[in-house]
């Protein structure tokens, strides 16, 4: 369901960007307050509830062992799935993932995956035969605007909070973590700008994202390399407007990283 | 307002009265007793009983003005969404002006998006809800700045005898259109505006205090001597 | 006997997890905890966490479903994928299908639908972490969003299970007795009637075991009414 805005909130907004202002007081560069909490779920061998304002993402981390992909036989396996459900939001519905979800998973997925964070090498147990399936499972709970960011936030907080559970006579023992951790090598970040008329805002609230024209999301590395890209909504870009925002992302990410 | 201070909080099951009263909103009959249906403050005079609601949607009553947004349109009415339960229709024949339906898309007049300052008109025993535009009052509105309340709330922001509003217009000097259902609008000077929101915003945290108008009004002086 | 069960679930009239048999593990409950809901309500009880939300009275999509005479009321019961030791996929199963009925059917008797006409009233039962008795706790946890959202509703329901291990009848079950144990019974109540509105049983008890069983998961449902007003009454600021 798309949600219809009303033409005086469309207004509102973009004539206070165009004064410096913001809706919540805040600046172009802010976040709003974000808080992470780690082992938020003892069933889940990791997991993470963060919250940007008012939105709301719960991400939990589930092992499993299973069969490397054949052209990685010594390569543990990542997957990435988000649902938008309709708890989070009048506008969510029931039923198979909608574009928006597979978008939000996929975009999640590239910033772990391309940024080498999780060593899967070292997730191989018998090559060929047995590795470590990490299940990284998105779970929105309040929708108030930039699921990226909270999601990734998330999700990398949930990975640094897994413990490997214990492996007895080939079977797993879920109720009994050992110390070991997942091999965590970097902590990739992503961080969203807006678009409304010609300004460029970090963090956009739900109704920044109602109105906004367009979106970018740029992970990064630690390094201060970027790893994963996403533009959405129909609005368009600029070269300078973009290579702006990729410099921005990375000051941003530095500060995001502290909250892991 | 003191008898304000003395209602008590009730949860929905709660016994609130016994034997022969009459019953308000909010409450239900069970063999002898008087229950609460919803989650609210109990006001009982001597044969009469209702629960004042704390949360929940809007319940539309012919004759409230409302703050809707048009959400679709198609040949013959409008659908407008007034936070409530049900989404309004507002025909042609309820606009301020004259429309040939036959001549004129009426995409071109209201579209979706738009916010209307309305009354309404009727509501079905199916709980049809239809809105006009005829009335003294009723507009579409445009720029200024919305905001959504507890449509529970709504009284206390126009207060006894419209006191509050008044009161909050005079000090502000912007205009305030307040709906029944929980939206309210107001265009003036954007600093003022601003104050305006500040204030309405304190009145639906402190609805249950007493003595607020005077209150507000200081916090309005206070805020526009810093101005 | 099966892998990992237990030689003994009561020793020395403790049960594995240190509770005496009609013991109810630490349940809290916490009104209006989600922005964008209606209503909603989050509940801690023993090892398991359920958020609810409501939303509605709001029109109904896709729009035969709707009723000329009252709402309908809709329940979601999900779990989280990483909710439970063995990863569970994501989307519905039999079995969460059934708990959406049931649950709807314990909600639906307390809630004046006649008032909404054409209109649906939405409930989504969310499971973040599972200790066994989800059901009993997403009943309660719906029943506190229900009130939060303003629903017109004639009593809030409470709900709760007993079983029977090594046995004896024992209160609200834990992972490993539910697993092991010999029977499970979880119960939804309107406490201003004693009216029964979600009975299911699996295992095997005596017509004496039953009523025991029967009684103490009444015992524990009054235990957690007390609870959900007391989530309710901090929510909106009573005493």
């Amino acid at each position: 369901m798309e949600e219809i805005v009303s033409e005086i909130k469309k207004d509102y907004i973009a004539s206070l960007l165009d004064q410096g202002k913001r809706q919540d007081g805040r600046g172009f560069d802010d976040y709003r307050e974000i808080i992470v909490e780690k082992g938020i779920s003892n069933k889940a061998e990791g997991s993470a509830l963060v919250r940007i304002g008012d939105t709301q993402v719960m991400v939990g981390v589930k092992l499993a062992v299973g069969e490397p992909f054949p052209d990685m036989p010594d390569s543990g396996v990542l997957t990435t799935n988000a649902e938008l459900i309709p708890l989070a939001s009048p506008t969510f519905e029931k039923g198979p993932p909608d574009e928006n979800t597979i978008e939000l998973a996929r975009v999640v997925d590239r910033g772990i995956r391309e940024s080498g964070c999780i060593d899967l090498e070292k997730l191989c147990i018998a090559e060929g035969e047995k590795v470590w399936i990490v299940f990284v499972d998105i779970h929105v709970l309040d929708y108030d605007g930039n699921l990226f960011d909270a999601s990734s936030l998330g999700s990398i907080a949930a990975l640094l909070d897994t413990r490997l559970p214990k492996i007895e006579d080939g079977r797993i023992l879920y109720g009994e973590k050992t110390r070991k951790k997942l091999p965590v090598v970097d902590k990739p970040v992503e961080t969203t700008y807006a678009k409304i008329g010609n300004n460029i805002i970090l963090d956009p609230s739900l109704d920044e994202e109602l109105v906004m024209d367009a979106r970018l999301t740029v992970a990064t590395t630690e390094k201060g390399e970027i790893c994963a890209m996403q533009k959405g909504g129909a609005g368009t870009y600029t070269r300078e407007e973009i290579l702006d925002i990729v410099s921005r992302s990375i000051d941003k990410g530095k500060e995001l990283r502290k909250y892991l | 307002m003191k008898d304000n201070l003395s209602r008590r909080m009730v949860i929905p099951g709660e016994v609130v009265a016994e034997g022969d009263v009459n019953l308000g909103s909010g409450v239900y009959r069970e063999g002898d007793k008087v229950c609460a249906s919803i989650m609210g403050l109990l006001e009982k005079r001597k044969s009469f009983v209702k629960v004042i609601p704390l949360t929940g949607r809007y319940i539309p009553k012919v004759g409230d003005f409302v703050i809707g947004k048009v959400t679709d349109v198609n040949l013959t009415h409008w659908y407008v969404d007034i936070n409530s339960a049900y989404n309004a229709i507002l025909n042609p024949r309820d606009y301020f002006r004259d429309i040939d339906a036959f001549q004129t898309s009426l995409l071109k007049i209201l579209a979706p998006g738009d916010m209307i300052f309305a009354v309404v008109r009727e509501i079905t025993p199916t709980k049809k809800v239809y809105i006009a535009m005829t009335n003294r009052g009723a507009r579409l509105l445009r720029g200024g700045r919305l905001l959504t309340i507890n449509p529970a709330k709504v009284p206390r922001v126009i207060g006894r005898k419209s006191s509050m509003i008044s009161m909050i217009k005079k000090e502000v000097k912007c205009s305030i259109l307040v709906g029944q259902n929980g939206r309210i609008w107001i265009k003036g000077k954007p600093e003022l505006v601003e104050i305006a929101v500040k204030a309405i915003k304190r009145i639906e945290r402190e609805a249950h205090l007493s003595g607020l108008t005077d209150s507000i009004k200081s916090m309005i002086i206070e805020e526009r001597e810093k101005l | 006997m099966k892998i990992g069960q237990p030689e003994k679930f009561i020793i020395d009239g403790k049960r594995l997890d240190g509770r005496k048999p009609d013991e109810m593990r630490e349940v809290k409950i916490q009104a209006g905890v989600l922005k964008r809901a209606d209503g909603s309500a989050l509940v801690e009880w023993g090892g398991n966490k359920v958020i609810a939300a409501c939303y509605g009275p709001r029109e109904v999509h896709p729009r035969h479903l709707a009723k000329s005479d009252k709402a309908i009321l809709r329940c979601t019961y999900n779990m989280a994928p990483f909710s439970v030791s063995d990863r569970k996929r994501p989307g519905p199963d039999r079995r969460s299908v059934e708990i959406s009925k049931v649950t709807r059917l314990a909600l639906e008797p307390v809630i004046f639908t006649n008032l909404y006409p054409r209109t649906t009233i939405d409930v989504f039962i969310e499971v973040l972490q599972a200790n066994a008795g989800t059901r009993c706790t997403g009943i309660t946890a719906a029943s506190v969003a229900l009130a939060d959202a303003g629903i017109p509703m004639r009593d809030l329901v409470p709900a709760c299970a007993a079983g029977k291990v090594g046995g004896e009848v024992v209160l609200d079950l834990f992972d490993i007795e539910d697993n092991y144990g010999e029977a499970d019974l979880p119960v939804a109540l309107i406490p201003k009637n004693n009216e029964i509105t979600l009975l299911q049983m699996d295992g095997n008890f005596t017509k004496k075991e039953f009523e025991k069983a029967l009684d103490l998961a009444i015992q524990g449902c009054m235990k957690i009414y007390e609870l959900q007003k007391g989530a309710l009454r901090e929510r909106y600021g009573g005493e």
